[in-house]
């Protein structure tokens, strides 16, 4: 794929990431009262995410049940004593959406920092060496692209058994390519910058070139992706369990929603809570993302 | 060109080839023997013997195989890949071990179905996606703007199975409707039963690929009009709504062709949830319904598919920038 | 000759009567295996494995005079394999009945049933030989394969058992392949005698299942058996006319059948035109496409969902049990389950009275060893609780006992993705069990296929299996046999394992042709089981709610899969 049509500006690259230290924490919090102001959607992002992620994290002390405890009789209502009602064999739906997001959210964050992690080493190689080596690696992250996600993910489980560790690996295999794709075009272009290439000709060695000029800017764009993949991520998750291959034996949305399906039609709280924690949470993360990305190149601002 | 476009074609022949080695592989080191499950509770030893001969399982791997001892490499001519890949390429994909037919004509039994719902996601996803992109783009910052961003946010965020129930269940519940299930209904014989048979799959589909094309298309469209020769065009004196159209949109366009493409094949996937749900007997069914009781000649028939798909679709992208963007040139 | 069907015909029948009784599934038990395991294809409680399919022995309560003609469609949650009945494991299987003949079918489920259908009774000169007495006229319908439209005979049913004898990989091996010894047709082909190598009790539950229906010999012949995988040829009440892959089958009725409706002036049967059988493997658009009438029945996987369903509507809802139940199968070779006391632990931690309430509110009732359904071979509720008490405190301490800890770790493996209702909503109730007894469940969840093969090749430490169709107790019996269901050392390595009395009580037991003799013996052998520790403990047994459209008439009753091959309901409107 030619260069100049690399759907991620290379100018992403911003100053973002490297801010200035020892401020104090009054103006830092100054700072980050102005960011909120000026981007309202991410704000409501990011409380989504802390609401959810702390729901998650603190289930084990807030949740009024254990997630598997079969704590009320079978799909009753919403109540006092079962907020969102309880689900087909009686387990407290509002317990399982806190603890639900556990998986989800592990398993996204692992394997988004992973695989953005191997990607961005990847795109770096490509994108620095050039040559076969680029070539060879294009052809495989073109191809690794365009593979049906889904269906990469199933194979993987299925073949080799659905487990946490599974799970993580197929998602991280699935973020590899699209993260390498991005820093090789952003490598290439830093490449050309005239400082590096001003470093070339002096006879720099090569992994100084590297780590000193095209390592920081390259980690900055890798972050901004990692917060426009998770949305994606956890919604693939969701996915994989609603299919029964999900981590076994865990709360999870997707394996809730499947279990709960036959009921929709005569039980709300089931048809509705378990999707919505789904789509709220990968709300969150994407505006989150958009907005970081907004931050981070000022040029784009507003427009995603 | 062409030689680029011949490279390309011998790249892809490399990567479906490791392709079908990897699965190939896979499919047989992991547990879950066919034979098994074509044998019933009265299966016997002597009966998974039989299937296994009658399937060729009983052969090695591979033409070539590593030995724990010397000469540490041992060759045959009989062996399983070497007889798949040989009737690949006569044309014969196999025969499904568990319903006993040959996956060709399965897949020629399928494909229509399949076709069928990735043309009409593709018709929601570009008549949504692209004007509301434009529209959003050209009045940036005004409600409408506002609310065509977050309804693609949202669209983004929607778990399709879990949207897929509720349009099955929901209106039969109140009002008793319900798509035709069960049965294709051919579009020759009955167009109009056939579209409500895939619309729904279709509409279910588009919503988060309508979504992602919006998106793309208003932030690119908004990053041409930032370009120079836009500024240009707008100093000339023309139109705004002409210099969109006649510059910015062309433009805007490459970026929202890749991700066209890449849903184009992205799509087979999406359809294995939604075909599933909805009782639609295309390919995602297959799919799936072949890896979840690892029926060995169709998962490999159908990676082989997607594989196909893709490399096909990426070339197909390349060319098509090559058209939009004479500046394009490969060598 | 007085042989243990008779005296059970008459003893069961007003018990049975009561029970009514099971629809489900599968013709035969294990044929549906396959199906009642895969996640795509869904489980067993629906008609759609075969429950469905109505049929009944004496139009009992008969809506008016039958009307002929209308289509009737139904649903099946697995696809078609194959026409070959022989080598079918999926959806095919319910379908053999309708397409194909069987020599006789006695009811399990129903003492009073009976179908003579290729013969027309039978002798047993003595407990290892039958005698059958082919039926003149049972003619192939027309068909696809180049079979002549004639007779069936005993050539016939010699060429199609001798093909089940040569396919060790066939499900009717077990019991032709292993069981028959000498077949004899006589010179005018008008007898047909079989020679058992043992006296065997379960002969009448074996012979008339629908994987060793008998196919015409012109479509065994080598150029033809190909063939049967799409097509069929026989001489049942309906024929193939079309199938289509992942979509479903269409049956048109035999011009040629045999038989008439006797309680009707004889009219010709089937009443129905035609049978289309359309392959929907979700359950929730199976319900879809019953409400908005697109299918005929539907199979209503608890009694909540089918009074949802029977709001404002007036369909008509037949009550059965399933036949079906969730096991717990536990690796006698293997730590812990080595220890009697660890098996009777886990057998204690069962508290059935919650799966009856939480999954299907209370349309469901506690199974011993042999399943409830099963009439007099099963024990009554009373003395269930005596054998086999929910008893989490006893659990405990057999644990501690056993192992010195208050805990103890085991693995057990279940199938991840499997759809079946019954066992994803048994699971979460099972854990929870489990760990109130002392238990530390180590979870194991694998792919099917995965899962099947280690089931199979007997690498497991426990397993919770899927619910199949247990049509009669002889695999409930077999499941605790060192050598396992199909006695082949695959599937389960039962407690005979450790007390190899037990495997020549089995023996003894499914060689007690004598009625009386045989329930005595069935039930001690449960006893003796429970004090070693059984092996294969299943759950429970629930009922199922079989919706109908009401323009079918003439729904079925008791029957159980004998039901498949009565072909006397109809449709009005």
């Amino acid at each position: 794929m030619p260069e100049n049509v690399s759907v991620q500006s290379p100018a992403v690259l911003a100053d973002m990431g490297i801010s200035e230290r020892s401020e104090g924490i009054s103006a830092t919090l100054r700072k980050l009262g102005t960011l909120a102001r000026q981007n309202p959607l991410g704000t409501v992002g990011l409380i989504i995410i802390l609401v959810f992620a702390g729901a998650a994290l603190l289930a084990p002390y807030l949740a009024p049940y254990s997630a598997t405890a079969l704590s009320g009789a079978k799909n009753e209502g919403m109540s006092s004593a079962h907020l969102f009602g309880t689900e087909v064999v009686g387990r407290d739906i509002f317990s399982r959406v806190m603890f639900g997001g556990r998986i989800s959210m592990s398993v996204a964050f692992i394997s988004v920092i992973g695989g953005a992690s191997a990607g961005m080493l990847i795109g770096i190689i490509s994108g620095y060496f050039g040559g076969t080596i680029d070539s060879i690696i294009q052809r495989t992250v073109d191809t690794a692209i365009a593979f049906p996600a889904l269906l990469l993910l199933l194979i993987v489980t299925q073949l080799l058994g659905p487990s946490f560790r599974t799970i993580v690996f197929a998602l991280t295999l699935a973020v590899i390519p699209g993260v390498a794709r991005i820093v090789r075009g952003a490598v290439l272009s830093e490449k050309n910058n005239q400082y590096v290439e001003a470093a070339r000709s002096t006879g720099a060695w090569a992994p100084r070139i590297l780590l000193r000029h095209i390592l920081p800017n390259v980690i900055a764009l890798g972050i901004i992706v990692m917060t426009t993949l998770l949305g994606g991520i956890i919604l693939a998750e969701a996915s994989l369990a609603f299919l029964g291959l999900g981590v076994p034996n865990a709360a999870s949305w997707g394996r809730d929603v499947s279990d709960a399906r036959l009921a929709f039609p005569y039980h709300i709280p089931s048809a509705i809570f378990p999707g919505a924690a789904i789509t709220l949470t990968v709300l969150g993360f994407n505006i989150l993302g958009d907005s970081i990305r907004d931050i981070a190149d000022p040029r784009l601002r507003g427009s995603r | 060109m062409q030689t680029f476009i011949l490279r390309r074609l011998l790249s892809g022949v490399i990567i479906l080839f490791v392709l079908s080695v990897t699965v190939f592989l896979l499919l047989r080191i992991v547990p879950g023997d066919p034979a098994i499950r074509r044998c019933g509770l009265n299966c016997t030893r002597a009966g998974i013997d039989a299937i296994h001969l009658e399937l060729g399982l009983d052969k090695p791997y591979f033409p070539v195989e590593l030995r724990r001892g010397p000469p540490f490499l041992s060759f045959s001519k009989d062996s399983q890949y070497g007889h798949y890949i040989a009737r690949v390429l006569k044309g014969n994909l196999g025969t499904s071990e568990l319903n006993h037919k040959p996956v060709g004509e399965q897949i020629i039994s399928r494909l229509p179905v399949t076709v069928e719902i990735m043309v009409i996601t593709l018709l929601f996803t570009i008549l949504i996606g692209i004007p509301f992109g434009i529209i959003s783009a050209t009045l940036r910052n005004s409600p409408i703007d506002y609310i065509v961003r977050s309804s693609s946010v949202l669209g983004l965020a929607i778990p399709s199975f879990w949207v897929a129930t509720l349009v099955l269940v929901l209106p039969s519940e109140f009002w008793g409707y319900a798509p035709p299930i069960g049965r294709k209904i051919a579009l020759m014989d009955d167009p109009i039963g056939n579209f409500k048979q895939v619309a729904p799959a279709a509409a279910v589909l588009a919503l988060g690929s309508a979504a992602g094309i919006m998106r793309l298309t208003r932030s690119s469209l908004l990053e041409v009009m930032r370009q120079d020769y836009m500024r240009t065009a707008r100093a000339k004196g023309l139109q705004e709504r002409a210099v969109i159209l006649k510059h910015g949109l062309k433009n805007s366009m490459i970026p929202v062709i890749t991700v066209l493409g890449l849903q184009v094949s992205g799509l087979l996937g999406g359809a294995i949830i939604v075909e599933q749900i909805f009782t639609l007997p295309g390919l995602g069914d297959f799919t799936l319904r072949s890896l979840v009781l690892k029926d060995y000649d169709v998962v490999q028939t159908m990676t082989l598919y997607a594989g196909v798909t893709v490399v096909a679709m990426n070339l197909l992208v390349d060319v098509s920038y090559a058209w939009l963007d004479p500046r394009i040139r490969y060598s | 000759m007085s042989n243990y069907w008779d005296k059970m015909t008459t003893q069961r029948v007003s018990r049975r009567r009561v029970l009514q009784t099971t629809g489900v599934a599968g013709a035969a038990a294990g044929a549906v295996w396959l199906v009642g395991c895969s996640s795509s294809s869904s489980d067993k409680k629906t008609p759609a494995a075969g429950g469905s399919t109505p049929g009944t022995s004496a139009p009992t309560k008969a809506a008016g005079t039958p009307k002929a003609g209308g289509t009737y469609s139904e649903s099946q949650t697995a696809d078609f394999d194959t026409f070959d009945p022989y080598i079918g494991i999926a959806a095919s299987v319910a379908y053999f009945p309708r397409l194909y003949n069987v020599l006789a079918n006695f009811s399990a489920e129903d003492g009073n049933f009976r179908f003579d259908d290729l013969s027309t009774g039978f002798e047993q000169p003595d407990a290892k030989t039958y005698v059958f007495k082919i039926r003149p006229g049972v003619k192939v319908s027309p068909n696809q394969l180049g079979v002549p439209e004639r007779a069936l005979d005993a050539s016939d049913v010699i060429e199609s058992y001798k093909r089940i004898v040569s396919l060790p990989q066939s499900n009717a091996f077990a019991f032709i392949g292993k069981e028959l010894d000498t077949q004899v047709a006589s010179a005018d082909n008008a007898t047909y005698t079989m020679n058992m190598k043992r006296p065997y009790a379960f002969f009448r539950n074996r012979i008339g299942s629908a994987i060793n229906t008998i196919v015409p010999k012109e479509a065994l012949t080598d150029a033809n058996i190909g063939q049967l995988k799409q097509k069929a040829a026989g001489a049942g009440a309906f024929m193939l006319k079309s199938y289509t892959e992942g979509q479903g089958a269409t049956l048109v009725k035999n011009p040629n059948y045999y038989r008439k409706d006797d309680k009707n002036n004889n009219a010709t049967i089937p009443y129905i035109d035609q049978f289309d059988v359309k392959i929907i493997t979700d359950q929730a658009a199976q319900r879809v496409a019953f409400q908005s009438g697109q299918i005929d029945s539907y199979g209503a996987p608890n009694v909540d969902e089918a009074k949802q369903l029977q709001q404002g509507q007036n369909y008509t809802v037949v009550k059965r049990p399933t036949n079906t139940f969730i096991a717990l199968t536990l690796n006698p070779t293997k730590d812990p389950w080595k220890d009697d006391r660890i098996r009777l632990a886990a057998l204690y931690a069962i508290d059935r009275k919650q799966y009856i309430d939480r999954v299907y509110n209370g349309e469901a009732k506690a199974n011993g060893l042999v399943h409830w359904s099963m009439g007099d071979l099963a024990f009554s509720d009373a003395e269930l609780a005596k054998l086999q008490p929910y008893d989490p405190q006893k659990s405990k301490q057999l644990i501690k006992a056993a192992t010195g800890n208050d805990t103890v770790k085991v693995k057990v493996m279940w199938p991840a993705d499997s759809d079946i209702e019954q066992h994803k909503l048994h699971l979460p109730i099972w854990l929870e069990q489990m760990k109130a007894a002392g238990f530390e469940v180590e979870a194991d969840a694998q792919p099917f296929p995965t899962w099947l093969d280690n089931y199979t090749n007997l690498k497991y430490d426990a397993s919770l299996s899927l619910n199949q169709v247990y049509e009669y107790a002889e695999f409930n019996l077999d499941f605790q046999h060192s050598e396992g269901p199909a006695r082949n050392n695959i599937y389960a390595i039962g407690v005979g394992k450790l007390y190899p009395q037990i495997d020549a009580d089995i023996d003894k037991v499914k060689s007690t042709t004598d009625h009386e003799a045989f329930v005595k013996a069935v039930k001690d052998l449960q006893k003796e089981i429970y004090a070693k520790g059984p092996t294969f403990v299943p759950f429970v047994t629930p009922y199922t709610f079989l919706l109908y459209n009401q323009r079918v008439k003439n729904v079925p009753q008791s029957l159980g899969s004998s039901g498949l091959f009565v072909n006397t309901w109809y449709l009005d409107g």
